[in-house]
């Protein structure tokens, strides 16, 4: 894949718009045919571990010295 | 193979294209998070609250804004190697996605123009630290020198803007770790813990609550950079624990510093805390330092509106010298107005809850309950008006109206610009409401709406849905 000239800087329209699209179409295909497990787990425990963590220990905190 | 293009463009990144594991997502994260806005966040909180409760507030608003704009960005983005605004598409349209795009610019642009005032204001304060006492132009002369200065560092690239990050990251975590070992050191945790909030309110509880906000404010106004990092890690725990680690929690404990330090001596301006707080000579050094670490800051912040910019047609094809220019002229009011607008900032980090709290909430609502966490990648860049993210011309009304009615719940609970506050405010913060009451009303109004798209390949055979007008994207 081309990439950016000097000129135009990062996320320019550096290749034509033809091989863009190509480009585009492969990694689309690619993304949508790997299995779900390629990437990575996250489970009820890590939703668990984040909700607990990032939600409720920072709202027992604010309640606990409101006062 | 790695593509720059692609890490710094649009184009979906494919696993083998990702960069960060567990250590370097962490490392990232924590570099991202050590930046001089949180400066800025603990100044303003040491405007209302001690710092007992400013530690609670920064600590807890930090971790709960992260949490709810990480969870459908990161993995969503992770998922489907999408930058942000791409992944807004499927909620907010093809169009839609466009307006999430000025409430970015705008939240980019206000802190860098905040800091850039911070930088004006720490050549002021070299000034004054060396004998030397300049009229108040200096500051403005200061943002105009620091927008130079950012111009020449963006456009010279993402190799330049790398080498300056990763020297000025690890000075950063050595000025913090500098900042706290002296507050701790010369002045004790009980003198600390016992200096007055520098301007509040008259009421304890309230100035508690509005304090908290300035924390989830914080926390949510990462929605910016989190897709970016989300999409080079290559596992979904990769993707959310350092976010929740690093840009809540270790950003909320920068912020901590910051507000001992504005409690101690007594000032919401940064350049002024260090010569009191280290000394002449070490101060001044480190003010140097701080003042150099706000143009890598404001380089970061600029440079990724360049990149989000590029969404809009008109500047796909436009020379990058080009694209920041126009930035930087939109950065000038801050030339000209510089005291003006920083005595607004507190303001203005409250607003990025109003603006990036109902978005955060339907991204959520419509990434886990409408869309079960299964997007259509082909319709997020297919252009042609009958595909499934392009709604009504572009633009999914009904996710845009919730977006509206959150910012205007946020407003009627808490106005940022006059702090009155709603006598509701007292039990449910602002920034909650606003992500929670859009988040239902958006998904119990798309019930059995959208159409569940195929994901994986289909069997051999079998027919999908060919793109019509895929849009050709900036690498």
């Amino acid at each position: 894949m081309a990439q950016p000239s000097r000129l135009e800087g990062p996320g320019a329209q550096a290749a034509p718009a033809s091989a863009r699209v190509l480009e585009l179409e492969r990694r689309i295909a690619e993304l949508e045919a790997l299995d779900e497990s390629a990437f990575g787990a996250f489970t009820r425990l890590d939703w668990l571990a984040c909700a607990v963590g990032a939600l409720a220990v920072p709202a027992a905190l604010l309640l606990w010295f409101a006062g | 193979m790695r593509s720059e293009s692609s890490v710094f463009g649009r184009m979906p990144l494919l696993l083998s294209e990702r960069e960060y594991g567990t250590a370097g997502a962490h490392a990232t994260n924590f570099a991202f998070a050590i930046a001089t806005w949180c400066f800025l966040v603990g100044a303003y909180t040491a405007e209302l609250v001690g710092a007992v409760q400013g530690t609670v507030c920064l600590l807890a608003g930090s971790l709960v804004g992260v949490f709810l704009t990480t969870m459908p960005l990161s993995l969503g983005c992770q998922r489907y190697g999408l930058e942000q605004i791409d992944f807004c598409k499927p909620a907010f349209g093809q169009r839609g996605a466009r307006v999430i795009l000025v409430f970015y610019l705008i939240n980019m642009l206000g802190w860098s123009g905040l800091i850039l005032v911070m930088f004006g204001n720490g050549i002021r304060n070299i000034a004054g630290a060396l004998g030397w006492a300049p009229g108040g132009w200096i500051v403005g002369a200061g943002v105009a020198l620091g927008l130079g200065l950012t111009y020449a560092v963006v456009t010279r690239g993402v190799h330049l803007l790398n080498v300056a990050n990763g020297i000025i990251t690890p000075c950063l975590v050595l000025l913090v770790g500098f900042m706290a070992f002296v507050l701790l050191r010369e002045h004790g945790w009980q003198v600390i813990a016992a200096a007055p909030p520098l301007d509040p309110g008259p009421v304890p509880s309230l100035n508690y609550l509005i304090a908290f906000e300035l924390g989830v404010a914080n926390g949510i106004s990462w929605w910016g950079g989190i897709g970016f990092l989300a999409r080079n890690t290559r596992t979904r725990r990769n993707a959310v624990y350092p976010q929740i680690l690093q840009l809540g929690f270790s950003g909320g404990l920068v912020a901590c510093v910051a507000l001992y330090s504005a409690l101690v001596v007594q000032s919401e301006d940064p350049t002024e805390w260090m010569v009191p707080i280290g000394g002449v000579g070490m101060g001044v050094l480190a003010l140097v330092f701080v003042v150099l670490a706000n143009v890598t800051s404001v380089s970061v912040s600029i440079y990724a509106s360049g990149l989000a910019l590029r969404h809009v047609p008109a500047f796909r094809a436009l020379p990058w010298r080009r694209v920041i220019a126009f930035l930087v002229v939109l950065c000038l009011p801050f030339v000209f107005w510089p005291e003006e607008l920083y005595g607004r900032g507190d303001a203005f980090l409250a607003y990025n809850g109003t603006m990036y709290a109902p978005i955060s909430g339907i991204l959520f609502a419509d990434y886990f309950l409408v869309r079960r966490q299964r997007l259509c990648l082909w319709s997020i860049f297919d252009d042609d008006p009958g595909r499934d993210y392009h709604y009504s011309r572009g633009f999914h009304w009904r996710a845009l109206g919730c977006v509206v009615l959150g910012q205007l719940l946020y407003l009627w609970l808490f106005n940022p610009l006059t702090s009155e506050t709603n006598p509701l405010f007292q039990l449910l913060p602002a920034s909650l409401a606003a992500c929670l009451v859009p988040a239902a009303l958006y998904a119990l109004s798309m019930r059995g709406a959208a159409r569940a798209r195929p994901v994986a390949a289909p069997a051999a055979g079998a027919s999908v849905d060919p793109p019509r007008r895929l849009v050709a994207p900036n690498t």
